[in-house]
């Protein structure tokens, strides 16, 4: 699965919260993510990204463990990605320094998430903050099964944008990893 | 697809320079721009700080082009991390209230009360998951057995590990206090039985000591609150009148910038620490 993400920085908060709150009931959660990479950094350096994430939610704390290869998308900075849920993330972060990797960074982020149609596809909206980064950001996602699908889907979300008031010079494809290694 | 995360940052004194202030109070960009240069910036960085092509920053610093529109204004202010002095000259709210949109905002949007369970029982799987690998543990309780006093209790597995021990803060009641008998009396206990289930919790946190940095206080004053602080996590409930801690409802607090629950219960637990006595 490849997904299909436009991520920007929101200017107005309170006016695209209020637009996504018309469009489905937000969901408050804390993701704790820690990154890890290989001691010489190859991951990093191919653009992939390793990650475990400990999502502190209204109704249950979960774990997923991520793998993203390298992007598929230029502009946007979309990735293919392959995901599962973990039962035991201590047995996850054994395993994963056991096998040579190492945490490259960690950090928090407090997210609003809402689930709605849009375009005729299933989309994930987040509205985020990250301590060390001032702003707040808001992230639009929909899974696509291919590449030959991608550059729709990506048309679909950024015109999703557009209607939640976001500004298509706000789009942004820095990654979090990225901005919070330069802040620290 | 333009717009930084990380904008340029100039040292506050650049942002007192008069020349740099005169050029914002006359919304002149192109003198701004040139003041940025001075400090190493490449037309390039610029143009990705403020989220603009190379072309326009050259058009903009050599006069073939003027900025006139407020949201570019804004993402000119924003790239070059302007601070609010600065942005006030050029015409523009202050950094916080435009992105973040305030204190009032962050904490509806993103609570950090994150979870409510109905009470300890509903938590305790998730308190002890989380417990096994906390580097730092507060906990403010009455006598402590459901928590750490006996060999089953809630935390005491995940104080022992192969590496990593925690640091562990304990506060308890004060056996000999006279909160002690006021305690007792609310729960329907004898004073005797309250003050001997303290001691024992005591000696049972004392042999741990071996295996983590384990500090056990005794307060003096009525039990109010119950918390467990695992990291930056934590479970916060209350103690009443004819109510013991563990039937309370808990809130799952996560530490926030503006946050003033996590922050707050954070300093009464330190404060009541230098008040008491330590013990272990």
């Amino acid at each position: 699965m490849i997904e299909a993400e436009v991520k920007a920085l929101v200017r107005d908060p309170e006016r695209v919260m209020a637009a996504l709150e018309t469009r489905a009931k937000g969901r408050a959660e804390v993701y704790e993510d820690t990154y890890y990479d290989t001691a010489d950094g190859v991951l990093g350096r191919d653009d992939r990204e390793l990650r475990v994430r400990t999502v502190h939610g209204p109704d249950a704390t979960r774990s997923v463990l991520t793998y993203k290869g390298s992007r598929v998308d230029k502009v946007t900075g979309s990735k293919p990605e392959h995901e599962t849920v973990v039962e035991n993330p201590e047995a996850v972060h054994a395993l994963l320094r056991g096998l040579g990797y190492a945490p490259s960074i960690a950090f928090s982020k407090r997210c609003r998430n809402y689930e709605f149609r849009a375009a005729g596809r299933p989309m994930l909206a987040t509205l985020a903050r990250v301590p060390e980064l001032d702003g707040t950001f808001l992230e639009l996602e929909t899974m696509v099964k291919d590449d030959s699908d991608l550059s729709a889907a990506l048309d679909d979300v950024r015109a999703v944008l557009r209607e939640l008031g976001v500004n298509d010079d706000d789009l942004t494809n820095e990654l979090y990893t990225d901005a919070v290694a330069a802040r620290r | 697809m333009s717009t930084t995360l990380v904008p340029i940052e100039l040292p506050d004194w650049a942002w007192q320079n008069a020349g740099l202030r005169k050029a914002l109070r006359a919304r002149d960009i192109a003198a701004t721009f040139r003041h940025v240069q001075q400090f190493g910036h490449s037309q390039a960085r610029i143009a990705v700080a403020c989220g603009m092509t190379q072309g326009r920053v050259n058009e903009i610093i050599n006069g073939r082009r003027e900025v006139s529109r407020l949201d570019v204004y804004e993402r000119i202010a924003d790239g070059l991390a302007m601070p609010d002095d600065a942005r006030h000259l050029l015409g523009l709210a202050a950094q916080r209230e435009r992105h973040v949109g305030g204190a009032a905002f962050d904490l509806a949007a993103f609570p950090e009360v994150v979870r409510v369970y109905a009470a300890q029982a509903s938590a305790a799987a998730e308190i002890q998951r989380q417990a096994r690998t906390a580097e730092q543990i507060d906990v403010l309780a009455v006598r402590g057995l459901g928590l750490l006093g006996l060999n089953d209790s809630l935390l005491r597995a995940s104080l022992v590990r192969v590496d990593q021990p925690p640091t562990v803060r304990v506060l308890l009641l004060d056996p000999e206090s006279r909160s002690a008998g006021v305690r007792a009396a609310e729960i329907g206990e004898s004073a005797d039985s309250l003050a001997s289930g303290i001691r024992l919790t005591e000696s049972k946190l004392r042999e741990l000591v071996a295996v983590c940095d384990m500090q056990v206080y005794r307060y003096g004053g009525l039990p109010t609150w119950r918390i467990v602080r695992l990291d930056a996590a934590l479970y916060l409930s209350a103690f009443d009148a004819g109510w013991e801690g563990h039937d309370s409802a808990v809130y799952k607090i996560m530490a926030t910038p503006a946050g003033p629950l996590f922050r707050g219960f954070r300093r009464m637990f330190d404060s009541m620490i230098a008040a008491s006595s330590r013990m272990v």
